[in-house]
């Protein structure tokens, strides 16, 4: 028998809004983030936008250690993770005095490592004139360190460590690697370890940027960012679509079972029904067009959070704004739900905020449980030829109840996660 | 909780070298490297190959060999895929040896445009897919067909337990089979990454390896022990320290088991104090230290292939052990049926 799995809190720093508090506001004024790059010159490039968190950062993090403060200027993932959790910290300290370290875990989805080549331009070169490894050379002469905590080349696991420290999170400290869809499998194995009694509560989530040159260059060149040309960038389901946008952020929910939300007389507000995961088994580079295990990703997702399609209120897409993914997921979706999928209103939120990768899921997550809220749905921004004309394509932020949501990601590899969410505030 | 295993297999490396990587620093360490069979039935396509790290492709042959092996009859669409990904580059300098000859003429570059588009043109296409995270899982699933429930854990051994874990979670609630695979290069980034978060990095030695598991829910025809009591010690690991403790569990004595096998030294020096530790309290107790090193998330896997062909020679009850850089220490316990 499974046990109901709560959400309690969520917490979240993005390029349209440093707090959760902040997010409907955001969204409501149709703010978007894609500007030109700041934190790097991308003088010459042809990827000149991104959707960078602007917001200093520093303050939500001042309390930390002075090695904590340092690796953070050099690890946006960490400086982004650090301040997700200041943001929230003083909210949530009445509930982690309630946590039994024992029965909590963290869970996060973290992003591909990228070495800081040109930020060390200088050590780069002299170690090549000197003819000694480059790579070497950089790791050594930053790694100075006497503590668990690398500047560089740290492994994945230092991020969910770090979180863990903070919840004092013992039971466990999970940290999954699966690109685009990281942090919502993170969500997905949060809510098996609270449904199948092994955790209480776990805070599950994610931390990625890929506004960094070797990034940005590498998803570039794959064919995924919409190159700058004076266009409207990232467009999903739009026919003109041509590619996404660069992003960051971090952030995590509380997920938490029924006996301790009860225990503790708590107010949960929405409950985790359950998940969909499956992989493509087809081609690392695209989706599979046939779209059926995406379709069967969304199915198991309503299955086992015994769900009928007509019960969706609202379907919180990947809608990445590239040319594979959007009507690939459009004709998943259908396959997925039958007739009711024309009248359920979609949409995608990344042509506000670009793509967080592994972050997305929980970016996503967490402005779904504001719009939930709320009750509002974001309207697709940059939509003007819609894929799909037959497909409720919202247009407009629209008020309306959403009593379930499905949020859904996919990654490249061809992995499809897709959670079930029902609002407890409604 | 207690599932079946059905078949295990592993490639650990058979090539070993000393590598300096500083002479001004001292630096140096011992590193073993696979030889994949390049002329495998299951070895990939070229077009494949060329956007494939080494880890990757080693765990392709091992995979379909040990589905194989496991009989064709296990139903892909609904198997369940759970991978640990330990370093999965053994030296950078070579992964993107385009883009790092770029910034030996970097400085003479008229402007920062120029020097950004040197490096533009410099980075390899596919850099992205070769550095994608999930790169070994995706890949299995296309030339396996496995389509079911799926994750990918990083980057410490303990990788390799949450690996494990979710697989059996996987066959015993769900009754799906399971195919678990972990693998690590080790090499010059592995040794860069995680020397410095160690005590001392004297003697160092890891090497590259490949691991799969099958589990079923059920006491199949081909089931050979179960695997049962997947316990990872409850410690909020500190990141301000380095120090490694070394009581691996609270009550020892309760290791009643017919042989031990641990894991998780990097060094010779750690890897003789946890063997005094075991040798004290355990009547057969051993690692594979000194012939292969530390294998990352492998480590776990090469204790129950060790285990598996003790339970043939008789043995009912295997413990393995592994503890990972950040000294979280991970058991299973292997059972003869």
């Amino acid at each position: 028998m499974k046990k109901k799995v709560f959400i309690l809190d969520h917490e979240l720093i993005s390029p349209i809004a440093v707090g959760q508090e902040n997010s409907v506001a955001a969204l409501l004024s149709n703010a978007t983030a894609d500007r030109q790059i700041q934190s790097f010159d991308v003088s010459g490039l042809p990827f000149q936008h991104a959707a960078e968190v602007r917001e200093e950062l520093r303050s939500l993090y001042e309390s930390e250690s002075e090695k904590v403060k340092a690796v953070c200027k050099v690890d946006r993932k960490l400086e982004l993770l650090a301040a997700a959790y200041g943001k929230a910290a003083n909210r949530l300290a009445p509930l982690i005095e309630k946590l039994d370290p024992q029965r909590t875990g963290v869970i996060l989805g973290v992003g591909a490592e990228m070495i800081p080549l040109k930020e060390n331009e200088e050590i780069v070169t002299n170690a090549i004139r000197a003819g000694k490894n480059a790579i070497s050379e950089l790791v050594i002469q930053l790694n100075t360190t006497s503590d668990r905590l690398n500047f560089i080349a740290n492994p994945y696991d230092v991020y969910s460590l770090y979180l863990a420290e903070k919840f004092g999170a013992g039971a466990f400290q999970k940290t999954v690697l699966t690109a685009c869809v990281s942090s919502t499998q993170a969500i997905a194995q949060g809510y098996d370890a609270i449904a199948r009694n092994q955790a209480d509560v776990v805070i599950a989530g994610g931390t990625d940027s890929i506004i960094n040159l070797i990034a940005l260059i590498s998803f570039g060149k794959l064919g995924v960012i919409a190159e700058t040309d004076g266009k409207i960038s990232c467009r999903p389901f739009d026919a003109n679509r041509y590619g996404t946008i660069a992003g960051e952020a971090a952030g995590f929910v509380i997920l938490a079972s029924e006996d301790f939300v009860s225990t503790h007389q708590l107010k949960p507000i929405a409950q985790l029904l359950g998940y969909g995961n499956t992989l493509d088994a087809y081609k690392i580079t695209a989706p599979d067009p046939a779209g059926t295990q995406m379709a069967k990703a969304i199915s198991n997702a309503l299955k086992n959070a015994a769900l009928a399609p007509e019960e969706i209120d609202y379907y919180y897409a990947h809608g990445t704004g590239t040319r594979q993914n959007d009507g690939t997921e459009l004709d998943a979706f259908k396959m997925a739900l039958g007739h009711p999928a024309s009248t359920i209103p979609i949409s995608s939120t990344k042509d506000r905020h670009g793509h967080a990768i592994a972050a997305a899921g929980i970016q996503e997550l967490s402005l779904l449980l504001s719009c939930m809220k709320e009750g509002i749905i974001p309207g697709n921004l940059n939509l003007i030829h819609p894929i799909d004309p037959l497909l409720n394509l919202v247009r407009e932020n629209t008020k309306m109840t959403i009593k379930h949501a499905l949020t859904s990601n996919f990654s490249f590899g061809g992995i499809n996660t897709v959670l079930a969410v029902k609002n407890e505030l409604e | 909780m207690e599932v079946y295993l059905v078949g295990v297999k592993n490639h650990v490396s058979s090539q070993f070298e000393t590598e300096v990587v500083s002479e001004k620093h001292s630096k140096s360490f011992r590193s073993g490297s696979l030889v994949i069979d390049t002329h495998s039935p299951f070895y990939p396509k070229r077009g494949d190959e060329k956007i494939m790290r080494e880890d990757t492709k080693a765990s392709i042959v091992l995979m379909n060999e040990l589905l194989i092996a496991c009989g064709t009859e296990l139903e892909r669409e609904e198997m369940g895929l759970y991978v640990a990904s330990g370093v999965f580059i053994a030296n950078f300098e070579k992964h993107i040896g385009h883009l790092i000859s770029v910034f030996e003429h970097i400085k003479g570059a008229k402007d920062e445009a120029e020097k950004l588009q040197n490096i533009y043109r410099a980075s390899p296409p596919l850099l992205a897919l070769q550095t994608l995270t999930n790169s070994t899982m995706s890949f299995i699933a296309q030339y396996t067909g496995i389509q079911g429930n799926n994750a990918t854990f990083g980057t410490s051994s303990s990788a390799g337990f949450d690996a494990i874990l979710e697989g059996m979670n996987e066959a015993y609630y769900n009754h799906n089979p399971v195919l678990i695979a972990a693998s690590n290069v080790a090499g010059l980034y592995s040794y860069l990454m995680n020397s410095t978060l160690y005590p001392s990095a004297e003697n160092w030695f890891e090497s590259a390896a490949v691991g799969g598991l099958i589990l079923s829910h059920r006491q199949t025809e081909n089931a050979i022990c179960k695997l049962s009591a997947p316990t990872q010690q409850q410690i909020i690991p500190a990141i301000t320290t380095r120090n490694i403790d070394q009581n691996w569990f609270e009550k020892p004595n309760e290791f009643s088991s017919d042989v031990l096998f641990f894991s998780g030294a990097y060094t010779k020096k750690i890897n003789a104090l946890d063997d005094t530790y075991f040798t004290n309290r355990h009547k057969k107790a051993s690692s594979v230290f000194d012939e292969i090193g530390n294998t990352g998330p492998v480590n776990l896997f090469i204790g129950i292939e060790k285990g598996l062909a003790k339970i043939k020679e008789g043995a009912q009850v295997i413990d393995v052990l592994d503890r990972d850089i950040y000294g979280r220490i991970s058991h299973l316990q292997l059972k003869a049926i």
